[in-house]
């Protein structure tokens, strides 16, 4: 196993609701270990603990029990924000900052020394695609340019792992995507990506493992290829074929010992229908 | 060298939203009016008792506003950094929480200094063009003008136990009224402290004398800021250099006590 970028222990998170103290239970003895390098997708329903787990990560809240640690660091101590980079659900930032100065704020809190200031910028900016709005101010963003400065302080202090809460959440296909082509970038970095998000489709094929959380609890944790194909079975998608043909191909899987499943017609998916009919209208008009 | 800048980057921020927001040009234009209208109330004597009054009321008015102004920029420019989960994004980064605090005590500290800065300047111009319009010969010693500036520099230091109050209260707040009322009260609160400090001598019974004590310690003396009657006019005694020192050594130890507690809190706090 390599090195580990984030190690829970049986993390346990209580949260005291209403006068008399009653504790609703946020996290119930979670246990994960990612490693570094990886894309790790967190995948539950509202309420299932994702954003708690991210936030006890961060030291934004403690845990009730249990220990959370980021490259061996104590999560939450200086030493484990300095590697780390985040992204919030809902990123809220100061509406009267242009894109450049807020991320010049960032920088200075983050600790990057004055004289790389200007050049960790421009990378930042450069990295999410947000050059030439950088002037603006923040209150004209669109949510989508939004996630994309967000995602741009994450980057400033150049860490080693980003934890991004849905940074996909309320941002179009064309933006989810191009978002997910940095997360593909950033791990091409060398960087470990911890991400939830609701977009089942798109966390298949962006994560390398995911986890499933419910109430608090891990139900399933692996590789997305292991958990998603079916043991012993393959899949052949074949094109032009006539009715004898395709009895020919079941008489021959027949004859090999196996059994048909499944015929159904290949189908492609809604967001990929959708991002190649853009980008065809896009490319006609120019 | 890394804290000094995290926190002149939070005190750069607190003030640039502040002197974004409307308000504090109304607290300032309704300032700059109500000294603009002292010299024009006309009912009361001219000449020296003229001037005497202009100074009251000019003092009264930087005390008054000032601390409407402290209290509101205090609650809002902090506790905006939690209700509006700017905090989170913050928080993550690698800054201490004290140092978090420090950089929005010393922002809105820096506007209060502009705003103090502001009417003392404008109480200056005013008095000095009112003195020379003046039916008298011998006009120098009419007005103090140092002592305009001594009343601003311990006001600012009020200023500044109050917004490190504020500070204190928001760390533990779960709503933005809840910290200006909690905030308003503590003022209160201190400036009638004095009573409770009269009164715990008479007092003979024990814990009742400890326990007004104990009230007396939490709570700063604000009432002892309210030297306006000793400074600024002919007959003035004004203060000694000891007494002023004395007084902002006051405001900075129960400061930076707040400051502490207000850490304390806002370390602990889940947010």
């Amino acid at each position: 196993m390599g090195e580990l970028a984030i190690e829970i222990r049986n993390l346990l998170k209580d949260f005291p609701v209403g006068m008399r103290g009653k504790q609703v239970r946020a996290l119930d003895g979670l246990s994960l270990e990612i490693e570094a390098g990886q894309i790790y997708g967190l995948l539950g329903p509202n309420g299932c603990g994702k954003s708690t787990m991210m936030k006890l990560l961060l030291g934004l809240i403690r845990p009730s029990r249990g220990a959370a640690h980021i490259f061996g660091m104590h999560a939450g101590s200086l030493g484990a924000r300095r590697v780390l980079g985040y992204l919030p659900e809902v990123p809220h930032f100061y509406r009267f900052l242009t894109g450049r100065e807020l991320l010049n704020y960032y920088s200075r809190i983050s600790g990057v020394p004055r004289r790389e200031r200007e050049a960790q910028i421009m990378c930042a900016l450069g990295q999410v695609g947000m050059e030439s709005a950088a002037s603006r101010c923040l209150g004209t963003y669109s949510k989508g340019m939004l996630q994309r400065i967000g995602l741009a302080q994450a980057l400033l202090h150049d860490p080693k792992l980003l934890i991004l809460d849905e940074p996909t959440a309320g941002v179009d296909p064309e933006g989810t995507d191009g978002i997910g082509k940095i997360i593909r970038a950033l791990k091409g970095q060398g960087k470990t990506i911890l991400v939830s998000s609701h977009l089942l489709g798109q966390m298949e094929r962006l994560c390398d493992r995911v986890a499933i959380l419910n109430k608090g609890r891990l139900l399933c944790e692996g590789s997305v290829d292991d958990l998603l194909t079916r043991e012993g079975t393959a899949a052949f998608v074949a094109n032009g074929l006539d009715a004898s043909g395709r009895s020919a191909v079941e008489a021959a899987i027949e004859a090999a010992g196996g059994e048909l499943c499944e015929v159904a017609p290949a189908r492609r998916g809604l967001d990929a229908l959708f991002s190649r009919t853009i980008k065809e209208e896009t490319e006609g008009m120019s | 060298m890394l804290r000094l800048d995290q926190i002149l980057a939070v005190c750069g921020l607190t003030f640039t939203e502040a002197v974004r927001q409307k308000f504090f040009y109304i607290v300032l234009l309704m300032g700059a009016g109500m000294l603009l209208g002292a010299g024009y109330f006309q009912q009361f004597d001219f000449g020296v008792d003229e001037l005497k009054f202009v100074i009251d009321f000019s003092f009264g008015t930087l005390f008054f506003l000032g601390s409407i102004l402290v209290i509101a920029a205090s609650t809002q420019l902090f506790y905006s950094e939690i209700e509006n989960r700017t905090a989170h994004t913050l928080l993550a980064k690698p800054i201490r929480h004290f140092d978090f605090i420090l950089g929005k005590f010393f922002g809105v500290q820096l506007l209060m200094l502009i705003f103090v800065i502001l009417l003392c300047g404008l109480m200056t111009v005013l008095l000095f063009l009112r003195v020379r319009a003046l039916p008298v010969v011998e006009v120098d010693g009419l007005v103090h003008y140092g002592e305009i500036w001594l009343y601003g520099l311990l006001q600012w230091a009020r200023f500044g136990v109050l917004s490190a109050a504020c500070l204190l209260v928001g760390s533990f707040a779960r709503s933005y009224l809840y910290t200006m009322m909690v905030s308003f009260l503590f003022m209160l609160v201190g400036q009638l402290q004095y009573i409770a400090r009269e009164s715990h001598s008479e007092i003979t019974w024990l814990p009742l004398r400890w326990l007004v004590q104990v009230f007396a310690g939490i709570f700063p003396n604000l009432q002892i800021f309210n030297v306006g009657d000793q400074l600024g006019h002919m007959n003035a005694t004004g203060l000694t250099s000891l007494i002023a020192i004395s007084m902002l050594l006051y405001a900075a130890v129960y400061a930076w006590v707040y400051l502490c507690l207000a850490w304390w809190n806002f370390k602990r706090r889940e947010l």
